[in-house]
């Protein structure tokens, strides 16, 4: 059994109706939604699945829908239809008010993107940490408490002296390291990092990133780990998903996907990565088309596809497998 | 024509601060000849952005210049009166700033503020000014002009805003951009974009290009040199090609092996030992010294030394010759 069973999530934002003529004119006349609210689709059929003990990939650009399946996942956010299954037990039933209150919550945690937004400015670094035991695990003891957050700073290697500080004490590679250290704080089965370097120095991310590895094969957790730079998911983790305006484009073993991209998104995602040794580069054009309403029957990427054809406007490509565990939503690869 | 384009000598800035002086930058030297792209590598706080604010004059009334000359085709910056210096900017230098949604004016419309500028260097007649916003926003390859001219900041996306900023800069022909880590938050792709046409339009009009970026792998794509920073010193100057197959300075070496790059794994990665040192408090000779592991009584004693390796690969590190021979 999946630690992890998300089955076709979707997640719908309804927007005001005050721009009805603009957003009439963007999303056309194939309006099917009955209520008069345009709404904006953030994820539209999402489906995969985190293994114990496995590290997944969550790659896309900014608007994606990264955030809004993190949020869905952790239940910070309703969602309207599928369901997620976390071992066995369909937590997208429960709503996210009462979510908090389950024994579930201590299952799943969020490492967030900003270390610093995401910690409490009135909070030293204890009572970051303190927070989820006393809330989650209801640890009342204090010299429990000590040890366990002791422990804790142990773990991410954070000066025991600096426990103390409030966060703008702190630098950025601290930071972090209390936000990773809250998260583990509950010893959660799945931890879900988001975009856990991207404000931080190569040099304290490379810190980081062992951290992380070290974490992970020391606590048996699994992974989510979202992020733009592939160079770092490919090193972290075993499978990657790449999403696309609120779809999985292509899913499969990192190493596969890295090296043989099938899909041409994935493809030009990886050929933008900055390197010294990189010949032809795939340019991506155009504008990303419309989130809100979008066309059931158009592939969402056709407008920016260095493929795109007339099958691309007619019918939307569904993922399908072209070799073993390596997934594809796109009409020109081929098994 | 040897002349370089912008020739800096002996800078030194210090910081005035209620704990203290702070010395930002220290003796750095470097030039730009007509036509280079060149990159400023470094950690945040490495001083990177303040060598710009210094070369456009605009540095914080805090920051003081002890000493130094930034000599832009052949005249010292620093003894323009301020006035004059409003003629130079956006002219002859002009800057992208880090984040294009902060830097451009939020109650203003995207092209009347690209022709804020270009009235106030060009001898161009109302009549053309408009005219002119929309070839500047068509350059940068923004579609619809028309539309967008009227449009404010917050209904651009990221991209967009920057491609704005780029139009803004590029739009009096200035012989020298500075572009302070231009990318930062945008997307890998949109990053693709936006270096590919800061990189097409400075071959286009002949623009020297100055990126401060702390990315190696991106400075290493798009530029002909690089130069690296680490607290306030210059410690490697050299040709791109070179820094990757022969870096000197032992901070060089760690900065590419804690990069990520395309093949090899997360144990192959190392990082820098320690943090920057507190300039407030220590004076180090090589500021690096706290950080090396090959620190010996000649780091710690004895004056930071520069030795050019090759015309075009200076390192400042007492075991250069050492290195560079091994």
């Amino acid at each position: 059994m999946p630690l992890l069973e998300i089955k076709n999530i979707h997640k719908r934002y309804r927007m005001k109706n005050q721009n009805q003529s603009l957003i009439n004119s963007l999303s056309g006349i194939f309006k099917k939604n009955h209520s008069n609210h345009p709404s904006l689709h953030a994820l539209g059929g999402v489906s995969f699945e985190i293994q114990e003990n496995e590290s997944v990939g969550l790659v896309g650009e900014s608007g994606c829908g990264k955030s809004t399946l993190v949020k869905a996942i952790c239940r910070l956010t309703d969602i309207n239809e599928g369901e997620i299954f976390l071992n066995g037990v369909d937590i997208s039933a429960i709503t996210p008010n009462k979510f908090g209150h389950t024994s579930h919550r201590s299952q799943i945690q969020v490492v967030f993107q900003d270390s610093h937004e995401s910690l409490n400015p009135r909070y030293t670094a204890f009572q970051c940490i303190a927070d989820p035991l006393k809330n989650i695990l209801h640890i009342r003891d204090k010299t429990q408490l000590e040890n366990k957050i002791n422990e804790l700073a142990d773990m991410v290697s954070f000066p025991r002296e600096l426990l103390h500080r409030l966060p703008h004490q702190l630098s950025g590679g601290q930071k972090a390291r209390i936000n990773i250290a809250r998260a583990i704080a509950v010893s959660p089965r799945l931890l879900i990092l988001d975009e856990p370097t991207s404000a931080l120095d190569v040099s304290i991310q490379a810190v980081i990133l062992k951290l992380l590895v070290k974490l992970r094969k020391e606590l048996n957790m699994s992974y989510l780990f979202v992020s733009h730079d592939l160079n770092v998911v490919r090193m972290l983790c075993d499978k990657i998903i790449v999403m696309y305006m609120g779809k999985v484009v292509e899913t499969g073993d990192a190493k596969t996907l890295y090296y043989k991209p099938a899909h041409p998104y994935t493809n030009a995602l990886i050929s933008s990565i900055p390197s010294i040794n990189k010949t032809n580069r795939v340019i991506l054009d155009g504008e990303i088309s419309s989130p809100i309403d979008p066309d059931p029957n158009v592939c969402r990427f056709s407008g920016r596809c260095p493929k795109s054809v007339n099958q691309c406007q007619i019918e939307q490509p569904l993922l399908h497998e072209i070799s073993s565990q390596h997934f594809v939503a796109c009409h020109f690869v081929d098994p | 024509m040897n002349v370089p384009l912008l020739d800096i000598k002996d800078l030194s800035i210090t910081f005035k601060t209620r704990q203290g002086n702070v010395p930002a930058l220290e003796n750095i030297s470097f030039h730009i000849k007509k036509g280079e792209t060149v990159a400023v590598v470094g950690e945040s706080g490495s001083g990177k952005s303040v060598t710009a604010a210094a070369i456009l004059r605009i540095l914080d009334k805090a920051g003081q210049i002890d000493h130094g000359k930034i000599m832009f085709s052949g005249m010292n910056l620093l003894e323009f009166s301020e006035r004059y210096m409003l003629n130079i900017r956006g002219r002859e230098i002009s800057m992208i700033f880090q984040n294009p949604r902060a830097a451009l004016n939020p109650i203003r419309s995207v092209g009347k503020q690209i022709e804020d500028i270009i009235r106030m260097h060009g001898p161009v007649t109302k009549k053309n000014l408009y005219e002119h916003a929309i070839a500047a926003l068509n350059t940068v390859n923004i579609s619809s002009p028309e539309h967008r001219y009227h449009q404010y900041p917050f209904e651009l996306s990221g991209g967009m805003c920057q491609r704005v900023m780029i139009a803004m800069a590029i739009s009096c022909r200035p012989s020298l951009l500075i572009a302070d880590e231009p990318t930062t938050g945008l997307d890998v792709t949109t990053q693709a974009n936006i270096m590919e046409l800061i990189k097409t339009k400075s071959t286009e009009l002949h623009m020297s290009t100055l990126l401060i970026t702390h990315d190696l792998s991106m400075a290493a794509q798009y530029c002909d040199r690089i130069i690296v920073m680490h607290a306030g010193h210059i410690v490697e100057i050299s040709t791109t090609d070179d820094l990757y197959k022969n870096p000197l300075h032992p901070y060089t070496k760690k900065l590419i092996t804690a990069t990520p790059s395309e093949r090899g794994n997360v144990d192959d990665i190392e990082f820098i030992p320690g943090n920057l040192p507190n300039l407030l408090t220590e004076s180090l000779n090589c500021r690096f010294s706290n950080r090396c592991e090959f620190v010996d009584e000649k780091c710690v004693n004895n004056k930071l030394l520069y030795t050019e390796v090759s015309p075009t690969h200076s390192v400042a590190c007492w075991r250069a010759e050492e290195n560079a021979t091994a």
